[in-house]
C-alpha cells in the first residue's frame, strides 16, 4: 500500500519537474516577448518595493557591520576609556563617510552637461555577490526621465568620467544597471593612440574583451581605450579602460585584447545616468 | 495560515540577505558570502524531498531571475533541476549528517553551473562574446564554492534551529 503511496508521489514529483522545467525554458526561449517582458515587469513591480524598504531601513541604521565590528574592537582596549574612544571613533568614522560622500558627490558634479545630455545622479541599491560584475539596481526610474538603454557613467578618484554601463531595465521609482562587464553589453570603442575601432565585450568577469583586432597592430599593455565616435550610446571619447594583455590567436589573423575597465565596480557607490534632453 | 505567514517571512529574509545586506559588507569579506537561496533549496529539497525542492527551487530561481540583468528564466531551471536532484537524496542519506549536507550542496552548486553553462552554449548572447564559464574561472572562485560548501552545515544548522523554533 505505501508502496503504491510513494510511486504515485514519485510520478506527481515528476510530472511536476517536467512543468517547472517547461515553464523555464519557456521563460528563457520567449524572454524577449511582450508577454514574458509584461510577467517580468509586474512581479518586479510586486517584489521591489519590499526590498526598497529593506535596504532604506539597512541604510537608516547605518553601517551595521561596521558598528559590530567597532563595537568588538573597542571592547578589547580600557574600560575607563572604552565609551570615550567609541564616542571619537564614531564621530571620525561618520565625518570620513561624510568627506568622502563630499568628495564623491563633488567630482561627480565635474561631469560636464553635454548638450544633448542631462544628467540624472543616482545611488546603488541592490547588487548581488556572485553576479558582482553583471547588474545593479539603482533608485531613479522612468519617473525621473531615465530610459531603456541610456549610458550610465562613474567617476574616477582623479575627477575623470568613465563608461559604467547602460540601463537594461527601467521601472518607475528604480532601474537596472547592466555593467560595462556584463556579457550582454557591447560598446563601440577606439585604441586611443592609433584610432583603431573595434567592439568591446563583457564577460561577466572583472575585465572586457576586444575582439578581431587585426594581427599586424602593435598593441601595448597601457593603451587607453576610449569611447569611439560610431558608439550610438556613448558620447566619444569617454575612457573605458586600458589594455592589460594581449592574446596571439593560433591562427593568424586576429589578436585578443583583455582589457581592464576604468571603473571599479566595487568602490562605487553614486553614479550619473545620462539622459537625452 | 501560520505557515503561509512563516513561508513569506523566510522568503523576505532570504532576499534580503542575498540581495540586500551585501552591499554593507566590507569588499574584502565578498568572496565568504554564501549563497543562501541556493543552500535553502538544497535545504528544502534534502528534508521535505524533490517535490517541495524543485518548487522552492522555481520560485527562489524565478525571483533571481527577476532582479538580475541575465538571461530569464536560466536560474528558475537550474535551482528548479538542482532542488529536484537534492530532492532525491531526500531518504537515502542521514540528512543530519554534516557530510551529507556538504555533498548534496556541492552537487547542487555543480549542477546549478552546468545548467547555467548550458543555457549559455546553447543560447549565446552574441557571436563575439565567448561565454565564460563558472568553472572556468579563478582560484578565487573555487575557492567561494569551499566557502560556500563549509557554511552549508552552518547555515543548514541555522534553518534547522529556526524550523523548531
Amino acid at each position: 500500500m505505501s508502496e503504491t503511496i510513494e510511486k504515485q508521489t514519485n510520478k506527481n514529483t515528476n510530472k511536476v519537474f517536467v512543468v517547472l522545467v517547461f515553464l523555464s525554458v519557456f521563460f528563457i526561449v520567449l524572454r524577449l516577448t511582450t508577454t514574458v517582458q509584461t510577467i517580468k515587469q509586474l512581479a518586479y513591480y510586486i517584489l521591489m518595493p519590499g526590498l526598497q524598504v529593506s535596504s532604506e531601513v539597512f541604510t537608516k541604521t547605518g553601517g551595521f557591520i561596521k558598528k559590530v565590528y567597532n563595537i568588538v574592537r573597542i571592547s578589547r582596549e580600557n574600560i575607563d576609556l572604552r565609551n570615550e574612544i567609541f564616542e571619537l571613533n564614531k564621530k571620525l568614522s561618520d565625518y570620513q563617510l561624510v568627506l568622502d560622500d563630499n568628495l564623491r558627490l563633488k567630482q561627480l558634479l565635474k561631469i560636464r552637461e553635454n548638450k544633448n545630455y542631462e544628467s540624472v545622479f543616482a545611488s546603488i541599491i541592490i547588487r548581488e555577490p556572485s553576479q558582482w560584475y553583471q547588474w545593479v539596481i539603482i533608485n531613479k526610474g522612468s519617473s525621473d526621465g531615465i530610459t531603456k538603454d541610456c549610458p550610465v557613467i562613474a567617476v574616477l578618484v582623479n575627477g575623470d568620467i568613465c563608461v559604467f554601463g547602460r540601463v537594461f531595465e527601467v521601472y518607475q521609482n528604480t532601474s537596472k544597471v547592466a555593467l560595462i562587464t556584463n556579457s550582454l553589453v557591447s560598446i563601440p570603442v577606439q585604441i586611443k593612440n592609433c584610432s583603431v575601432d573595434c567592439i568591446v565585450d563583457g564577460f561577466n568577469e572583472q575585465y572586457l574583451k576586444l575582439n578581431f583586432i587585426p594581427d599586424n597592430l602593435i598593441l601595448n599593455v597601457g593603451d587607453e581605450i576610449i569611447t569611439s565616435p560610431l558608439s550610438g550610446v556613448f558620447e566619444r571619447g569617454i575612457k573605458v579602460g586600458r589594455v592589460m594583455d594581449v592574446v596571439k590567436n593560433d591562427y593568424g589573423r586576429y589578436q585578443e585584447i583583455i582589457v581592464e575597465p576604468y571603473s571599479q565596480m566595487q568602490s562605487i557607490y553614486e553614479i550619473a545616468v545620462l539622459k537625452n534632453d | 495560515m501560520i505557515k503561509l505567514i512563516t513561508s513569506i517571512i523566510v522568503y523576505i529574509v532570504l532576499i534580503v540577505l542575498q540581495f540586500v545586506l551585501p552591499k554593507y559588507v566590507p569588499m574584502n569579506l565578498w568572496l565568504f558570502y554564501p549563497n543562501f537561496i541556493l543552500i535553502f533549496v538544497v535545504y528544502i529539497a534534502l528534508n521535505r524531498g524533490a517535490m517541495r525542492g524543485q518548487l522552492t527551487g522555481f520560485f527562489y530561481g524565478l525571483t533571481w531571475d527577476i532582479l538580475a540583468a541575465d538571461i530569464f528564466g536560466v536560474r528558475a531551471l537550474s535551482f528548479t533541476v538542482a532542488g529536484y536532484l537534492a530532492g532525491i537524496f531526500n531518504k537515502k542519506l542521514d540528512k543530519s549528517q554534516p557530510l551529507t549536507q556538504i555533498i548534496v550542496t556541492a552537487v547542487g552548486l555543480i549542477v546549478t553551473q552546468l545548467v547555467i553553462d548550458f543555457v549559455y552554449i546553447v543560447m549565446p548572447l552574441s557571436d563575439t562574446t565567448h561565454y565564460i564559464s563558472g568553472f572556468e574561472l579563478s582560484y578565487l572562485a573555487l575557492l567561494n564554492i569551499l566557502i560556500n560548501l563549509i557554511l552549508a552545515p552552518i547555515v543548514f544548522k541555522v534553518f534547522s534551529s529556526l524550523e523548531k523554533f
